[in-house]
């Protein structure tokens, strides 16, 4: 009969089972120590590193955004942001120009490739025009002034085109002035 | 398989191993122990009251021990957590990198302190300061 199968009488719980207090506070204490050394290991690696961003981490932090900063600014005063000065790379390209130009591109036997040049692209920012200054003689009469040294006629044809540019005053605020 | 205790400089471990009560950790106990043998206990719960060991005594208060507003008096004194009050060691005090102690705390003979231990409070030499010193 199935509930006749079911009904087998329960082994006694031995004493062996049981443990003993020695054992239980010796697996506990081991317990314990190897928890403590996890959890002070953790803390005092915590500790350490606290320490070690505050002394070093944070300073050099500080200094480096202190520097990036200053040099962004600098960079920034001094118009390198947008781009380079157009007037600078322009001349130093026209001067590289001349001297490729001058150089001979053949040796003794032998040619030398001459890649092809960029063209060159001269863009003034915006809002930024060239402009005489009101006090300033004509540039033709100073050029004559000062020629000590013979000038070639088309030098001076050059100069003579020209033309005389309308001078705007620049301090007309001041006019307004009683 | 047996395991060490914790390491120390001052305590020695056999000390640490003849602990014979436990605090353990998530326990809260509330009260004083008092006992006049030479026994241990440590502490990885929370413990709100005095110990005492009239003679001899090791306490150590684990990692993850916290003992609040106490007066702690044993011959060998080993901190990893935390303790608020005051300790007496009479032979030895052991402060680890993991400590935090708010309280005033004097030994006879022997201190290591750890020196990423937290201590806020007065560390008082018991022994005689005139000694003859070797």
């Amino acid at each position: 009969m199935p509930w006749q199968s079911a009904a087998q009488p329960q082994q006694p719980r031995s004493a062996a089972t049981v443990p003993v207090g020695e054992s239980v506070r010796l697996a506990a204490l081991q317990a314990a120590w190897k928890r403590d050394r996890q959890v002070s290991r953790r803390r005092l690696w915590w500790r350490w590193t606290v320490w070690g961003a505050r002394r070093y981490v944070l300073p050099a932090a500080a200094g480096l955004a202190l520097s990036a900063g200053l040099w962004f600014a600098a960079k920034a005063s001094m118009g390198w942001i947008d781009g380079p000065t157009p007037t600078e790379p322009a001349i130093a390209t026209a001067t590289a120009l001349a001297t490729a130009s001058t150089v001979p591109t053949t040796t003794a036997n032998q040619v030398v490739p001459v890649a092809p040049l960029p063209s060159i692209t001269v863009v003034m920012p915006s809002g930024m025009a060239l402009a005489f200054e009101a006090g300033l003689p004509d540039p033709t009469v100073r050029l004559n002034r000062s020629a000590q040294t013979p000038v070639s006629s088309a030098a001076l044809s050059d100069v003579a085109k020209i033309p005389n540019p309308q001078l705007i005053s620049e301090n007309w605020l001041h006019s307004k002035e009683p | 398989m047996s395991q060490n205790p914790t390491s120390t400089r001052l305590v020695p471990a056999e000390r640490l191993s003849a602990i014979t009560s436990l605090i353990a950790e998530g326990a809260v106990f509330e009260g004083n122990f008092h006992t006049t043998r030479d026994q241990g206990i440590k502490v990885d719960g929370l413990l709100k009251g005095n110990i005492t060991f009239e003679t001899g005594g090791t306490l150590h208060v684990g990692a993850t021990g916290v003992v609040e507003n106490t007066r702690l008096e044993a011959d060998y004194v080993f901190i990893e957590g935390k303790v608020t009050g005051t300790v007496i060691a009479r032979k030895a005090l052991e402060i680890t990198g993991s400590a935090t102690l708010l309280g005033d705390a004097s030994y006879d003979e022997l201190i290591d302190m750890h020196p990423r231990a937290r201590v806020r409070g007065k560390i008082e030499y018991r022994g005689d300061i005139d000694a003859v010193q070797n």
